[in-house]
Parts: structure tokens; C-alpha cells; sequence
């Protein structure tokens, strides 16, 4: 089996780990660049060292290892729930300028509830715009600076 | 070491006039209810509510703002047991039995202990404070850069003994967590790793990278579950077997007491707070226990452990607030806030002459170690139906509440920025085995960390005799280095005499 095959599909795993590692000499490098005074470097220095170490040994471990297919411990259909349910935080969270804390907390809610299988459209409504907005009162209540809101 | 004629003039005070009492009620159910809710930090509750202290005397304003402490102290491992989310930095440590224990249905009894170990725990660092808080406000002079790297480095060594799969993806985590913790401003004056961002600055906000590696990740990881406990049977809430935990907690006296004498100490020394002083109390429970193994799978004495030292921080906070006017951390910097606008600075000058006040606080706090117990037990099973509340409901719920509070704690939004960003991390980390408590410490300690080792390098010139000079330092590493060796190498020496 050719290496491109063995790693093709993804041992994530492994990806991830080098990640880890190149993210590490990043971060060092970063600091190298900003300066190389002892009071820069000290501390960091050592624990990048231990990530770099621990992290090699992970890869090779990896690689040398005798799997040649990519794990399927996860069902793909779990898996695209995840997915689904960061991309919507993440629309979330990137909209929150836009749409305020209040409509945007509203919408967040009512399609996690409707991907998530929920199809009654009032308990959807209800329980989005209750939540969504009653969060958003209280805090614009509570706190002592503004904050980003459509409606409220 | 108590002023027995200042101690009965604060009793009688305490006892003649009701009105410090009045406040006590409404703070411990403010503090169980915020603590509570994940993403929310009790600190945040206690300077929302601060303004109302102006309309108090000084005494019932402290009551007022140490009830909502005490209160949240326990609140944050309601969370922390029932959804795998600490309410504080300080529950981490509850997480790690505390939720084992509510998957296979024993959440009930984990709540139970948990409370027990509050009550007792806080009322135990009290009556430590009553009679130690001249000597401890002394030691904590005497601590510097060395002692306090100390603890750190303490904290630090957690970080291997935490991962219960794989060791090395374990202490790869708690370094990738050291090095994120150090993102910002160095000492040298220089930025590292901010890619530019005015928002990191100051490094990353941790706690909403806490919340987003915990509260947020675990939600991705439960999406696909029905409920939190699957077994339908098992999701009930039972006064009784809440009591059972409950009772469970007094056969344990001395996890109880070794947890309030962490607690009151590692509390007392500034910036280092109940987070640490929970995992010491943990780990050391775990080392001298009989079966080591067991914990992170659903070990009570584990929960028993953390929320002992969480709940006695406080006490140990206190001592250095009114003693010395320096707070801990964000609670404690509330109540600092209280103090100035009461025109009081603590300080050993407050101490001597207000002796009677510090004493009236002192005994109140050890009143409010009580009252927890029925308020806690009113509220426990009004919050712990969370567990009955479908994950279809529960998951964008969480996550929204998490970005509302993260917005609380930065206010702008590098917040919820900071939780997305993190809980996608934690999800991955998860996934693949690498271990989220162990990244949690190392972002918690990373910059603290730095800065301490920096200090101490700077004041010795780099020279290792300088510990030499430092008698407090000698004692603290021989702690240290007991607490980590001491076991293995008695069994060494055991096995050699036998063998």
C-alpha cells in the first residue's frame, strides 16, 4: 500500500499532533522574532521543547503504527450533528455584531432546535424568542456597559 | 491568638441587632443560583449587585457579598457534577469524580457530598480564621516570587497526574495550555502570538476560554445524547439519596479537614485562589487513598476533597483582604470595592482597631456555613432537574448562556470570540483523547507561571543558592517534592526491608 494511500483518507490523529507541532515553532519563532532576551525566552522555551518532544514521539508513533485505514469510531451521522451544531455557533457568535444579542440569540436557538429535529414550529418560536430575549433584558439589565442589541 | 473581649463584643452585636442576618439569605440564594448557571462567574454576580452595598452598613455589606460567595462557592459545582461545566475555575476539580458519578446516576449522592463538603469545609476554614488570621496575614508576608512559583509549579505537576488515558497526550495538553497562557505581553515588552490582535493583547481571556473548552466542547460531545443521564430511571431526584451523599461526607473527616487546611492556606496567598488550592486538596486525597485508580471515574472522595478546599479558599481570602487589604482575585477585588466605599482599607491598622468587626464577620461567615445547608438542599433539587431537560433543548441553551457571560466578563465581544474559538479546541482535544482539564490548568497557570519564574529568576541573579535564603521556600519544595515522591519511595524502601 502506498504511502500517499495510507494517509490519504486522514489519520487525524496524527494531523492534529502536527499540528500541535507546527503551531509550537510558530509560537517560538513569534517570540524568537519579537526578542531573544533570557526574560522573553525562559519559560517558554522549556515547554515548547516538551510539546515538540512529546508531540514527535505521538507522530511517530502514528506512523509506525500498523493501521491502514482511518478510524471510523465515529458514526459519520454523529459526526455531521457536530458539525452542524458549530457551524450554526459559529454563525452565531460571527452574527452577534449584526444581529445583537437578542435576535441573534433568538435565531441561534430556534435552528438548533429545528436541525436538531424539533418541528413544532410554536414550541420552536416560543421557547427561541422566551429565551433568546429574556436572556438578553436580563443581561442588558444587569450589566454597567451596552451591549450589541436589534430590538431591545 | 483571639481577643476574647473583642470576640463576646462581636458575638453580642451579632446576637442584639438583626439586620446583618437579613442580607445573609438573599446572598447565599444569589450565589447558588449564578454559581449555578454555567457560564457565569459569581464575581460577576457580586459586582453587579455591589452598587446595593452602598445603601448597607459596612458589616451587613460584607455579609451581603460573602453569602453570594459562599453561596456560589457551592453553586459552581452544581454544574460541574450535573453537566461536566464548572461554574468556577475553583469546581474544576469537582468535575473530575463529580460528573463520572452523575453519568452512571448518582448524581443525587455527588450533590449531597458536595454540600457537605461546602458546609463543613467552609466552616471549618473559619473557625481556622478565627483563631489563625494574625499568624496566617504574617505568613502571607513572608511569601514571594519563590514560594509562589512553588505553588504554581505544584499546580503544574497536576497536569501529568490528570490524564487518565493517555499520559503523554495529557502533558502535551497542560504544555499546549502553558504556552496559549503566555500569548500577549512578555515581560521583555514584547507581544507574542497575538497575530496582531489588539484583543490578545493581553493574552487570551481565560475565563471564557474555560468556559468555551468545558461548557461549550461538552455540549458538541452530547449533542447526540437524549439527556444527560441516559437511563430514564436513574434521571429522578431524590431528597433521600440527596441526603445519603450528604451523610456519606461525614465518614470522610479527615479528607474534610485536610481539604479546609489547603484551602485556608493556598487561599490566603493572592492570585493563586481556590482553583489550585481544589486540585492540591484532590490530588492528595488521591495519592493517600487506597485505591488511586478510582478517581476520575466516579470517586466520591474526590468530590468530597475539591469542594472542601473550594469552599475553605474563601475563608483563607478573607484573612488576606481585611489583613492586609490585598484581594485574591476577582471576588475578593469586589469586596475590595465594598470596603472602599465604606471609607475602610484593611489592613493590620483595621485588624487592630476594628478587631470586634473582623471578628462579627468572622462569626457571621460561620452562620452562613450553616444556612447553606437547608438553602442548599431547598435549591439543590429545583437545579438539578436540569438533567431532565432534553439535550435538544439543554445544548443551544448552554451555549448561549456561556456567550452571554462571556460578554459579562469582557464586555465586548472577544468574550464570546474567545468561547467559539475554545470550544472548538476542547471538542478536538476530546476527540482525540488529549486531556481538557489538563489544557484548562495550563492556561490558568501559563501566565501567572511566567511571571512568577521571571520575578524569582530577576531577585536571585540566576543563582540556585538563593533558595538557600529562603526558609519558607526550602519547607514548601520539601512539601512539594513529598507530595509527589514521598509515596513511591516509602514503598521502595518498604519493598527493600521486606525483600
Amino acid at each position: 500500500m502506498s504511502m500517499m494511500r495510507k494517509y490519504k483518507i486522514g489519520n487525524y490523529d496524527l494531523l492534529l499532533s502536527i499540528l500541535m507541532v507546527a503551531l509550537t515553532i510558530g509560537y517560538v519563532f513569534d517570540a524568537v522574532t519579537a526578542s531573544t532576551e533570557v526574560v522573553n525566552l525562559i519559560f517558554i522555551v522549556p515547554v515548547a521543547a516538551g510539546i515538540l518532544v512529546l508531540s514527535g514521539s505521538l507522530i511517530l508513533k502514528e506512523i509506525l503504527s500498523s493501521k491502514k485505514e482511518r478510524d471510523r469510531d465515529d458514526d459519520d451521522a454523529d459526526l455531521r450533528s457536530v458539525y452542524k451544531a458549530m457551524a450554526l455557533f459559529v454563525g452565531y457568535v460571527g452574527t452577534l455584531g449584526w444581529l445583537g444579542f437578542d435576535v441573534g440569540t433568538a435565531v441561534f436557538i430556534g435552528s438548533s432546535l429545528w436541525v436538531q429535529g424539533v418541528r413544532k414550529p410554536l414550541a420552536v418560536f416560543a421557547f427561541s424568542s422566551l429565551l433568546g430575549f429574556g436572556l438578553a433584558a436580563f443581561f442588558q439589565f444587569m450589566l454597567p456597559y451596552p451591549m450589541p442589541m436589534l430590538l431591545l | 491568638m483571639i481577643d476574647w473581649t473583642s470576640l463576646s463584643d462581636a458575638v453580642a452585636f451579632l446576637s442584639s441587632d438583626i439586620s446583618p442576618w437579613v442580607v445573609v439569605v438573599p446572598g447565599l440564594l444569589i450565589g447558588l443560583i449564578f454559581g449555578a448557571i454555567p457560564g457565569i462567574q459569581i464575581s460577576m454576580a457580586m459586582a453587579i449587585f455591589l452598587p446595593m452595598t452602598l445603601y448597607m452598613d459596612f458589616i451587613q455589606a460584607m455579609l451581603f457579598l460573602l453569602a453570594m460567595f459562599t453561596g456560589g462557592g457551592y453553586g459552581a459545582a452544581i454544574p460541574a457534577i450535573l453537566m461536566n461545566i464548572p461554574g468556577t475555575s475553583g469546581a474544576i476539580a469537582t468535575t473530575f469524580d463529580g460528573y463520572p458519578m452523575c453519568r452512571r446516576g448518582e448524581h443525587n449522592e455527588a450533590l449531597g457530598m458536595a454540600l457537605a463538603a461546602s458546609c463543613v469545609g467552609s466552616f471549618g476554614g473559619y473557625v481556622i480564621l478565627l483563631f489563625m488570621i494574625g499568624p496566617l496575614s504574617s505568613a502571607v508576608l513572608r511569601v514571594g516570587p519563590l514560594e509562589l512559583t512553588i505553588i504554581v509549579l505544584w499546580g503544574i505537576t497536576l497536569i501529568a497526574a490528570l490524564s487518565n488515558g493517555s499520559m503523554v497526550k495529557g502533558v502535551v495538553s497542560g504544555l499546549l495550555g502553558l504556552l496559549a497562557g503566555t500569548i500577549g505581553y512578555s515581560e521583555a515588552g514584547v507581544t507574542r502570538g497575538t497575530m496582531g490582535s489588539d484583543y490578545l493583547l493581553d493574552g487570551i481571556p481565560v475565563i471564557p476560554a474555560m468556559i468555551g473548552m468545558f461548557a461549550a466542547s461538552e455540549m458538541f460531545s452530547l449533542i447526540n445524547k437524549k439527556y444527560l443521564v441516559e437511563e430514564g430511571s436513574s434521571r429522578a431526584i431524590s431528597p433521600r439519596s440527596i441526603m445519603k451523599g450528604f451523610l456519606f461526607a461525614f465518614r470522610r473527616p479527615w479528607i474534610i479537614m485536610r481539604g479546609s487546611v489547603i484551602g485556608t492556606g493556598i487561599g490566603t496567598v493572592p492570585g493563586v485562589g481556590s482553583f489550585v488550592a481544589s486540585l492540591l486538596s484532590y490530588m492528595s486525597t488521591k495519592k493517600s487513598s487506597k485505591d488511586p485508580e478510582s478517581f476520575g471515574k466516579g470517586n466520591p472522595d474526590g468530590v468530597i476533597a475539591a469542594e472542601a478546599a473550594n469552599a475553605t479558599s474563601e475563608a483563607g481570602s478573607l484573612a488576606t483582604l481585611l489583613a492586609l487589604g490585598i484581594p485574591g482575585g476577582a471576588a475578593t477585588a469586589v469586596m475590595l470595592a465594598a470596603l472602599a466605599m465604606h471609607n475602610i482599607t484593611g489592613g493590620p491598622q483595621f485588624i487592630r482597631e476594628e478587631t470586634e468587626v473582623v471578628y462579627a464577620i468572622i462569626l457571621a461567615n460561620l452562620g452562613q456555613a450553616i444556612l447553606l445547608l437547608p438553602l442548599g438542599l431547598l435549591v439543590i433539587p429545583l437545579l438539578a432537574n436540569v438533567i431532565k431537560v432534553p439535550m435538544t433543548y439543554l445544548v443551544p441553551s448552554v451555549l448561549a448562556i456561556s456567550v452571554f457571560g462571556s460578554f459579562g466578563l469582557t464586555g465586548d465581544l472577544s468574550g464570546p470570540f474567545t468561547v467559539m474559538v475554545f470550544a472548538i479546541i476542547g471538542w478536538l482535544l476530546k476527540k482525540y483523547n488529549y486531556s481538557i482539564p489538563a489544557a484548562v490548568i495550563g492556561i490558568l497557570l501559563g501566565g501567572l507561571g511566567e511571571e512568577l519564574f521571571i520575578y524569582t529568576y530577576q531577585i536571585s541573579g540566576g543563582q540556585v543558592s538563593y533558595i538557600l535564603e529562603r526558609p519558607l521556600g526550602i519547607a514548601m519544595l520539601l512539601i512539594l517534592l513529598m507530595s509527589l515522591f514521598g509515596r513511591p519511595l516509602i514503598n521502595m524502601l518498604l519493598r527493600s526491608r521486606i525483600g
